[in-house]
């Protein structure tokens, strides 16, 4: 067949023409998976939020997409040979385009005259083909996935949009959908400045940018709680950051008031002091506006509590102190009354202590001979005769606690003895079923695990050798001895 | 172009009317006439493996009549001597009266050769036919004797009658091109050969062709094209078979203690050329090689215990091969 047949270069073109079509619908196939890949991200995105998922893990999942469908899309495209194959298998053509397309295409000197035969046989098979019939076209399933994809995207925007008053991608779709239709406002952990926004700017009663980064606006309607709150009103710190927003299920502490046990005690002075009506620089604070009376309740609640916590740490702290310095006084002294020792240990408290419930304790402890161990049980006793001079209505409780025989230094050792047993107990049953996972560090070389073969026999002079020990009992060495000698014999 | 086809065409037209001519005594056995034309028209060899009585020695000397070429039968028997295949030296008396000894040439020099029955003879016998089949040529003493083109052995055995009998050594099974089983005759097709065998007159087979024109028909049939995508897939099937510890067919690990050798995959290719050629085409497919597979590769595996145990035959294993061989794509 010469080149000006009418069926020359037919197998070509149609091999052609369903090339140019398999890398179209390759195209579009693999854009729609590029698409859907990024779809997913900005899907991701408007669920979870930026806290969640940052901007730019979405855009990193786009190009990720765009490169996996690159990527694909090179493998998904065959030479112009496999086109000829797949031709032949989709019409049933016994490998007829396929072979006249490879010798077609072969080296001019390999072309024998069954070889333009055979392109005639496949020219005329290949005229009746149209590549849309052979490859026709059909919705890849990226492109259905897709449209889902966007169809997602569309409603978590219209979520996003119609629960939030303004626009913002910060938070999770979940959590704005619980705040919006129950109520309900996660707890956010302390540290995170970013958690500060889980909670709506405008139902908080009195933002601080500097503790919880809040809005920076104050709030013109703001009036002093003090009035409302007489009690458990929250004195900010005047030279730090100030304000505790008082938000459910959440405490947030301005850690510089904290910074020690005087720190401690003054916060709660100014505290007892406001509660008496003093003007004080907490005064001058102005608390949030109450949004609501029961928002009034769960905040004082919420001091009260607070306050508690404080009294009790102080406590401790203090009566800490003063058993120690009674200890030593005593020591110093040798001998000396209660009241004394009670004054020297408490000088703070002496004015409005009640003597009674820490005198004893004092003897106690100077009793036991021992101030280091038993300061601690004596500190509880003075804690108590300190919290009656702060005018704490727990006073009395505490000290008829310790007035009586529940210092005395046989009892607590009975305690601590008690205590240790049941430890005791405890740990050896520990350490009887011991369970878990044991990791052994090997070297990564073949590891041998065969015994290697040890001579474990001896010559019979050796033993004999052996008889002499002091192993064999004195009473049996002559008759090992002898047996030895006869099995020395023997072979002779 | 315009000659080759014609030349492909007449090709073509030739095996048709061997065919016809063989159907008029053969009824059915399609797939056998057509593994016999093909063996023959490839240069090979092919053995038939059916119970007795299905016309197996009737289909060569039918084969033989048409293509008008010699045939001999051989009924192998455990006492059948090689000398009584290939021939031996006579002492013969010259025309001057002297002595002197001749060659004998025994009924392997034939075109046509019928070995009825070949695992009957001992394998001293079997195998004094393996040079006669691979090389064409007989060995007699220091003399090498040539055998005439076309020469094809048709060798037969029943697998029945299994006690004394000498089962073919591999190497004699490889060197049979195929292997075609012979089947029992439909019923319709029993029915013709009834009335065949009981007409008063026995029908009268023509001699359409040749021994020049079986060399011309082996002459095109070696023109026909093979892709090289072709090519593969023939390779592939053959290496599927081969339980190597590389191999990615999990049946032939499991089922095949010996794979095809590589005249299997030369034998897919030639029949395959010779298939297309009575097919009308002057390329090889794929599906010439998926046919020509089974008869081609039957013989050429061999299965181990755990295949005879759990009843599967070659012909199951291959099958299964052949699905799950992956079509090669592109170059």
């Amino acid at each position: 067949m010469s080149a000006s047949s009418p069926t020359s270069g037919r197998v070509e073109t149609l091999v052609t023409a369903c090339l140019s079509r398999i890398s179209r619908q390759a195209i579009k196939r693999e854009a729609f998976l590029a698409c859907a890949v990024s779809l997913l991200g900005l899907c991701l995105l408007l669920f979870m939020g930026t806290r969640y998922v940052p901007g730019a893990v979405a855009i990193l999942t786009g190009c990720f997409g765009v490169w996996f469908a690159m990527r694909r899309w090179r493998s998904a495209v065959p030479d112009a040979y496999a086109v000829a194959q797949q031709i032949d298998t989709r019409q049933g053509l016994a490998d007829r385009i396929s072979t006249a397309f490879f010798f077609r295409t072969a080296p001019a000197g390999n072309r024998r005259p069954v070889v333009e035969a055979q392109y005639s046989a496949a020219a005329n098979a290949a005229a009746d083909l149209h590549p849309a019939v052979v490859f026709p076209s059909h919705t890849p399933w990226t492109q259905r996935a897709s449209v889902w994809l966007v169809a997602t995207a569309l409603v978590l925007f219209g979520l996003r949009v119609s629960v939030q008053s303004s626009l913002s991608f910060e938070p999770p779709l979940a959590t704005l959908l619980l705040g919006s239709f129950f109520g309900y406002v996660p707890e956010r952990p302390t540290g995170d400045p970013s958690q500060s926004a889980l909670i709506d700017e405008e139902a908080l009663p009195e933002p601080n940018a500097e503790e919880v980064g809040f809005s920076e606006e104050p709030v013109p309607e703001a009036k002093p709680r003090t009035a409302e709150l007489p009690e458990e009103r929250y004195q900010p710190e005047p030279d730090g950051p100030d304000s505790l927003p008082e938000v459910e299920g959440l405490i947030t502490l301005p850690l510089d008031a904290l910074e020690g046990e005087e720190a401690i005690e003054d916060a709660l002075t100014s505290s007892d002091a406001d509660d008496a009506g003093m003007d004080g620089e907490g005064a001058d604070a102005e608390f949030p506006p109450s949004p609501a009376d029961e928002w009034d309740d769960e905040a004082q609640s919420l001091l009260d509590k607070l306050k508690q916590a404080f009294s009790n740490m102080l406590e401790t702290l203090d009566m800490a102190s003063v058993d120690s310095s009674d200890s030593e006084q005593g020591q110093e002294q040798g001998s000396g009354t209660t009241e004394e020792a009670s004054a020297a240990g408490n000088p703070a408290d002496s004015g409005d202590m009640e003597e009674g419930p820490s005198s004893e304790a004092a003897d106690a402890s100077m009793e036991g001979g021992e101030p280091g161990e038993t300061a601690g049980e004596t500190a509880s006793a003075g804690n108590t005769s300190g919290e009656d001079s702060s005018g704490d209505q727990s006073s009395g409780e505490n000290a008829s606690a310790a007035g009586t025989s529940d210092g005395s230094k046989e009892l607590v050792e009975a305690e601590q003895l008690e205590v240790f047993g049941e430890l005791e107990e405890l740990y050896m049953q520990r350490a009887e079923n011991i369970k878990g996972d044991v990791t052994i560090e090997t070297r990564l070389a073949e590891q041998d695990a065969s015994v290697p073969y040890n001579q474990r026999s001896t010559s019979h002079a050796d033993r004999g050798g052996a008889i002499s020990r002091d192993e064999i009992p004195a009473a049996f060495r002559t008759y090992i001895k002898n047996y030895f000698e006869a099995l020395r014999k023997s072979p002779e | 172009m315009v000659a080759t086809e014609t030349i492909m065409q007449a090709a073509t037209e030739r095996i048709d009317r061997v065919r016809d001519e063989i159907r008029k005594v053969i009824v059915g056995h399609e797939s056998v006439v057509d593994g016999v034309l093909n063996a023959l028209l490839s240069g090979g060899h092919v053995l038939l493996e059916g119970v007795p009585g299905l016309g197996k020695t009737t289909l060569l000397r039918t084969l033989g009549e048409a293509l008008h070429l010699d045939y001999s039968r051989i009924q192998f028997t455990p006492d059948l001597m090689p000398a009584d295949i290939l021939g031996s030296m006579v002492m013969d008396t010259t025309a001057t009266g002297a002595k002197a000894l001749r060659f004998e040439r025994g009924p392997v020099f034939t075109h046509l050769l019928l070995a009825d029955e070949i695992n009957r003879a001992t394998p001293r016998t079997q195998s004094a036919l393996l040079e006669a089949m691979q090389e064409k040529t007989v060995t007699s003493g220091t003399v090498t004797h040539h055998l005439d083109e076309p020469f094809l052995v048709m060798a037969t055995q029943n697998p029945l009658e299994m006690e004394g009998t000498y089962p073919l050594p591999e190497a004699q099974l490889d060197r049979f091109l195929l292997k075609v089983l012979v089947e029992y005759p439909a019923r319709n097709e029993l029915t013709a050969i009834v009335d065949l065998t009981a007409a008063p007159s026995r029908p009268d087979v023509r001699a359409v062709l040749d021994r020049d024109q079986i060399l011309e028909l082996r002459a095109c049939a070696s023109e026909v094209l093979v892709a090289p995508h072709v090519r593969d897939f023939a390779i592939s099937v053959v290496l599927a078979t081969q339980p190597s510890a590389g191999s990615q067919y999990a049946l032939a690990r499991k089922y095949i203690r010996y794979g095809s050798s590589p005249r299997g995959a030369q034998a897919l290719v030639i029949c395959g050329r010779v298939r297309a050629l009575m097919e009308g085409r002057l390329h090889v497919s794929q599906e010439d090689i998926r046919e020509l597979a089974l008869p081609a590769l039957r013989h050429r595996i061999i299965l181990n215990f755990d295949a005879h145990a759990d009843g599967r035959t070659e012909d199951d294993i291959l099958l299964e091969i052949l699905d799950s061989v992956v079509q090669p794509q592109g170059t």
